[in-house]
């Protein structure tokens, strides 16, 4: 069925899919006995009962907390200098090229439910410089960072692990917002500052994240899809989407603007399905406008009953909302300003950017798009699946930049022969788009999955030390790393 | 396919009986159910043992708090529920294990189980492999539409998202799927 490769039908795949999941489920015929004895004794400072203890209570201690911070603005919360000291890094140091220091979500060691830490390391040497420890009882969820390379925002949920008790989605938990500010080689490389924006409440999900270039606004992209907290809830309503945008000093609601429920569009969709994403939503042109990602399905491809086709990618597209809009406004009247096919029978030709031109927002200063595309440059029914002949190229894929009215520009180009898990994901680019730092995945054979990370200058690609947040096979959760 | 049963409660026992205790009320939910929760969870995970391990500690989680357990009915959504979130537990920590440790992250990736290559068919290792290499919400969302045969609005409930994100995580699972087949890569 697999054999020849070509025009795999969407309904063909999905019940071949649903097929080698149930022969895969009928290897199972019994059960081990059941052991009414825990497996692990739980850790009893990360005992998750605790966090849904505390957060039972959270919807009023935080309005109160919402009431208190407002009436203080910026409280320090901790300073925690526990990385070593470094020199401040000079101009010349970054090559002139690229931002001196990075933030990361990396997992405190010590136990693998341990909550996550935020490590700050250099960019061009992988030096570490600061390690910043959630408050107690939260774990860090996402972090964002201004065009200074010094300002970051960062928020934490509660709670380093899930649980059967707890939410299945971790994205609805409650979400608290924190000023990271880095002092490289000062005796305090790092503080951590609470806040006054309202924390998230428990049930409304965090799909995106962006940090104005200047750092004074915070936009932050909800859903709030009126689900059930509880298995066996209500019928979850397609979800309202809703952009706002706070002042980082005071707290105060500056913009806010809504989707309503759509049957087959959908915005702010985070290609790893990852929460606090810092790459599905950008500050563009100077942090006049916000850009987010749309999809368009196919109607009329739901609910018709057991195994249905999954729905079709109609389109995706990028759209941009200003800044100057006033309050109110829907954010599907927003401007289009890229579009990209949906799924298509076959590869393009030539480089094309669209799986994920929108979940990986990264544009230059005048409002070019810098994406990965993907391209056939030999049709695959040439090269036997899985027979993966060595040096046998024959899919493109590199780094674009699309502009608003010029042909789409190549900036790295790569082939990769047949079993590759091959990717180039841009994470951060320059404003004039010269440069950009990326995640590279080049397999050219089975066993030769590690990623690497480097700078893209001049069409040349050199390695970096990776950030410990990327250095995963597999998934790549882009968004845990913020320049 | 694995799915909820209606019509009698979690136990097994007519709606409206006396409750047993705890011991033996989750233990008879065990045996009539253990098989179908691991099923469900080495889809999600691929491994047997992992899959044994939550299913186990979901039971146990159900054995803790049967006495605040006001309808027994929902003991069984309660489990599948517990499932699904300890698969997203340990998918989370193999995510963070990975970092440190690659071999073993390749390992998991790269080779399926002895079972596995002994009773499933090449194509459909190579989509088993291609549904593993899939981001969690993608390969869940996939789970719960194709294998557990949810509605969207089943797995919006089961997976605690919307509606909208159970649509757009599938449709870009397909097409990942699709994508990683016809290149090659599983």
């Amino acid at each position: 069925m697999l054999g020849d490769n070509t025009g795999l039908d969407d309904t063909v795949l999905a019940d071949e899919t649903a097929a080698a999941m149930r022969e895969l489920a009928d290897t199972v015929t019994g059960a081990p006995p059941l052991r009414l004895t825990p497996r692990f004794a739980p850790a009893p400072s990360r005992h998750w009962s605790r966090h849904r203890l505390w957060s039972r209570w959270l919807a009023p201690l935080a309005a109160a907390a919402a009431v208190i911070t407002l009436a203080i603005t910026l409280v320090t919360l901790r300073i925690i200098p526990n990385g070593p000291v470094v020199p401040p890094t000079t101009p010349a140091a970054t090559s002139g090229t690229v931002p001196a220091y990075y933030a990361e979500l990396v997992q405190e060691p010590g136990g693998e439910n341990n909550p996550d830490q935020i490590q700050v390391r250099e960019t061009l040497t992988g030096h570490l410089v600061a390690t910043v420890n959630p408050p107690s009882g939260a774990t860090f969820a996402g972090v964002a960072g201004a065009a200074d390379n010094r300002t970051f925002v960062v928020d934490t949920q509660p709670g380093a692990i899930q649980s059967p008790n707890g939410p299945a989605d971790q994205s609805v938990l409650p979400r608290v917002w924190y000023l990271l500010r880095l002092s490289p080689g000062s005796a305090r490389p790092a503080t951590l500052t609470r806040l006054a924006i309202p924390p998230s409440p428990l049930g409304t999900g965090v799909d995106g994240i962006a940090l104005s270039p200047d750092g004074a606004r915070l936009a932050i992209a909800f859903q709030t899809p009126g689900r059930g907290m509880t298995p066996g809830g209500n019928p979850a309503p397609n979800g309202t989407v809703t952009l706002r945008v706070y002042s980082v000093r005071t707290g105060a609601l500056l913009r806010s603007w809504s989707a309503p429920p759509r049957p087959d569009e959908y915005v702010f969709t985070p290609a790893d399905g990852q929460s606090d994403s810092n790459l599905s939503l950008a500050w563009i042109n100077g942090g006049t406008t916000l850009a987010f990602g749309e999809l368009t399905l196919k109607p009329g491809l739901s609910d018709d009953g057991a195994l249905p086709p999954p729905p079709d990618l109609k389109s995706e597209a990028i759209l941009e909302q200003p800044y100057d809009a006033p309050s109110g406004a829907t954010l599907l009247a927003a401007r289009v300003a890229f579009t990209f096919p949906g799924q298509t029978a076959g590869k393009p030709a030539s480089l094309q950017c669209g799986e994920a031109a929108t979940s990986d927002l990264v544009f230059a200063a005048d409002g070019q798009l810098i994406c990965e595309g993907t391209g056939l440059s030999r049709q695959p029914g040439q090269v036997g699946s899985g027979s993966c002949a060595p040096g046998t190229p024959w899919y493109l894929f590199g780094l674009l930049e699309y502009a608003a009215s010029a042909p789409a520009r190549v900036l790295r180009q790569y082939t990769s022969n047949c079993a590759g898990q091959s990717a180039v994901l841009p994470m951060w680019t320059s404003p004039s788009g010269s440069t950009q730092l990326v995640l590279l995945s080049r397999q050219d054979s089975v066993t030769d999955r590690q990623p690497t990370f480097g700078v893209v200058r001049n069409g040349e690609f050199t390695a970096l030390p990776i950030p410990a947040a990327l250095d995963t096979a597999g998934s790549f959760p882009l968004s845990y790393v913020a320049w | 396919m694995d799915t909820l049963e209606t019509g009698t409660n979690a136990r097994g026992c007519p709606p409206g009986a006396p409750a047993d205790d705890a011991a033996s009320s989750v233990t008879a939910l065990y045996e009539r159910h253990a098989v179908s929760m691991i099923r469900i969870a080495l889809v999600m995970l691929g491994d047997r043992i992992a899959a044994e391990d939550v299913v186990q500690d979901a039971f146990f989680g159900l054995y803790r708090r049967w006495a605040r357990l006001k309808d027994p009915d929902n003991a069984l959504p309660y489990v599948r529920s517990a499932v699904l979130n300890g698969c997203r537990d340990v998918l989370r920590q193999r995510t963070r294990r990975e970092g440190r440790d690659r071999a073993a992250a390749t390992d998991w990736q790269a080779h399926p189980s002895a079972e596995a290559t002994a009773l499933i068919s090449e194509d459909r290792q190579r989509i088993l492999a291609g549904i593993r290499l899939l981001p969690d919400r993608q390969r869940e969302a996939l789970v719960c539409r194709f294998y557990l045969g949810l509605s969207e609005d089943e797995t919006a409930r089961a997976m605690d998202i919307s509606k909208g994100t159970v649509k757009s995580a599938t449709s870009r699972a397909i097409t990942a799927l699709r994508r990683m087949l016809e290149e090659g890569k599983c």
